[in-house]
């Protein structure tokens, strides 16, 4: 759960800081995000190791706290990009797609003519897309779809057999409805996550029919 | 993503942008209009850097970012790379562009102008009327390329030579 972003300038000026908890800890947040500007500097003034990652834009995990993990991006304009999540395993690949939609977004958000270079964003727009791109978060979801994959997978080999197949299917049946029963915040971001992974087809009828109500009717469809 | 523009509309823009800030917006100050077209093209240049430095890695010096100016900045936005570039190592650096594409259509023929050559003070040669015709337009390219190199963290300053057109050399001295 990303818990807020920052954008700052060249000369440590903040642009753009957005929390997104109910809670108070608003002012936390941000001491964690200045906080963590210094660890910025100095990976850029004294980079561990030369090479490939020598000047890249995305500056990794810039220190755990106990609840919150601080990630940094830093682009050739010297604007950083920070992001607070208490999300305990994300995977590198999602931070870094979420700060290529993050840095797509900035940019438009700067070609705005009226927006003065060095002052706080303020266009509403930006702040949408900022908001929206945080969905799906995909740490919950996936692990899901990666149970029902496995389900389905190790069902497989029984198929050969008739009365087997009959039998798995059954358990399957009973699986797959229990597998839809929870709550309805969760099946909507499954199914959010089936449908941008867009290679388990399965998976985003079943969610989406099971949000619907007719799961058991069309079931026997996918089997025959 | 996102609609396109025919490349002939812009050019028309700028031209109309630069004349209307000669002639009718500062018509008796053309230092305040040069200034005033120069900021256009720094803020221009400031917020199209932003876009094309996406998804790359930082510069390690003024080499490489000018390196970056003359190959891919111009060719997203002239569709050609700049054709020779010059160094003193210390600190200039000459663009020099064979064919200047906001300048291909500007005359170079001062005969055109021998009616007023005839009317004017004989200190005003029609060549220096050219001349400075022509550098109001170079001025907007000069600030896009400052704006650029500025937001990339290089502080620069940007003047152009137009002894040959259509080649246009731009030379970017970075201050210290």
């Amino acid at each position: 759960m990303i818990v807020c972003v920052a954008v700052i300038g060249h000369q440590n000026n903040p642009l753009y800081l957005q929390s997104f908890t109910e809670a108070d800890d608003a002012l936390k947040l941000h001491h964690i995000v200045h906080c963590s500007l210094d660890v910025v500097d100095e990976r850029v003034n004294n980079p561990k190791k030369s090479g490939p990652t020598l000047n890249e834009t995305f500056l990794g995990m810039l220190y755990p706290t106990e609840n919150y993990k601080v990630y940094g991006y830093l682009t050739n304009t010297k604007v950083k990009f920070l992001m607070v999540t208490t999300d305990l395993d994300v995977k590198d690949a999602d931070v870094r797609s979420f700060f290529r939609r993050f840095h797509a977004a900035y940019v438009d958000a700067v070609s705005n003519p009226f927006h003065v270079p060095g002052k706080k964003i303020t266009s509403k727009a930006f702040a949408e897309r900022v908001s929206g791109t945080r969905f799906p978060s995909p740490t919950a979801t996936p692990r899901s779809s990666l149970e029902y994959c496995r389900k389905h997978v190790d069902s497989a080999p029984y198929k050969s057999s008739d009365d087997a197949s009959k039998v798995s299917d059954e358990e399957l049946k009973t699986w797959e409805a229990e597998f839809v029963k929870v709550d309805q915040a969760t099946l909507f971001d499954v199914i959010l996550v089936s449908i941008s992974s867009s290679s388990l087809s399965l998976l985003v009828a079943l969610t989406t029919l099971s949000a619907y109500g007719i799961f058991q009717l069309l079931f026997s469809e996918f089997y025959c | 993503m996102g609609r396109e523009v025919a490349e002939s509309c812009i050019d028309g823009v700028i031209i109309e942008m630069v004349s209307a800030y000669c002639k009718r917006f500062y018509a008796t100050k053309p230092e305040l209009a040069a200034r005033r077209i120069e900021a256009i093209g720094y803020q221009v240049g400031h917020q199209l850097i932003e876009r094309y430095t996406v998804e790359r890695p930082r510069f390690s010096d003024h080499l490489e970012a000018i390196k970056f100016i003359c190959k891919d900045f111009w060719s997203e936005l002239f569709k050609k790379q700049i054709d020779n570039l010059k160094t003193n190592h210390r600190g200039t650096f000459v663009l020099q562009d064979n064919r200047f594409r906001w300048l291909t259509r500007v005359s170079i023929d001062p005969s055109l102008d021998i009616n007023e050559a005839s009317l004017e003070s004989s200190a005003v040669t029609p060549e220096n009327k050219a001349a400075e015709a022509t550098s109001m337009h170079l001025y907007f390219p000069c600030g896009i390329i400052r704006g650029a190199l500025s937001n990339l963290g290089i502080p620069c300053a940007v003047s152009a030579d137009i002894s040959n057109l259509p080649a246009c050399s731009f030379v970017v001295r970075v201050k210290a």
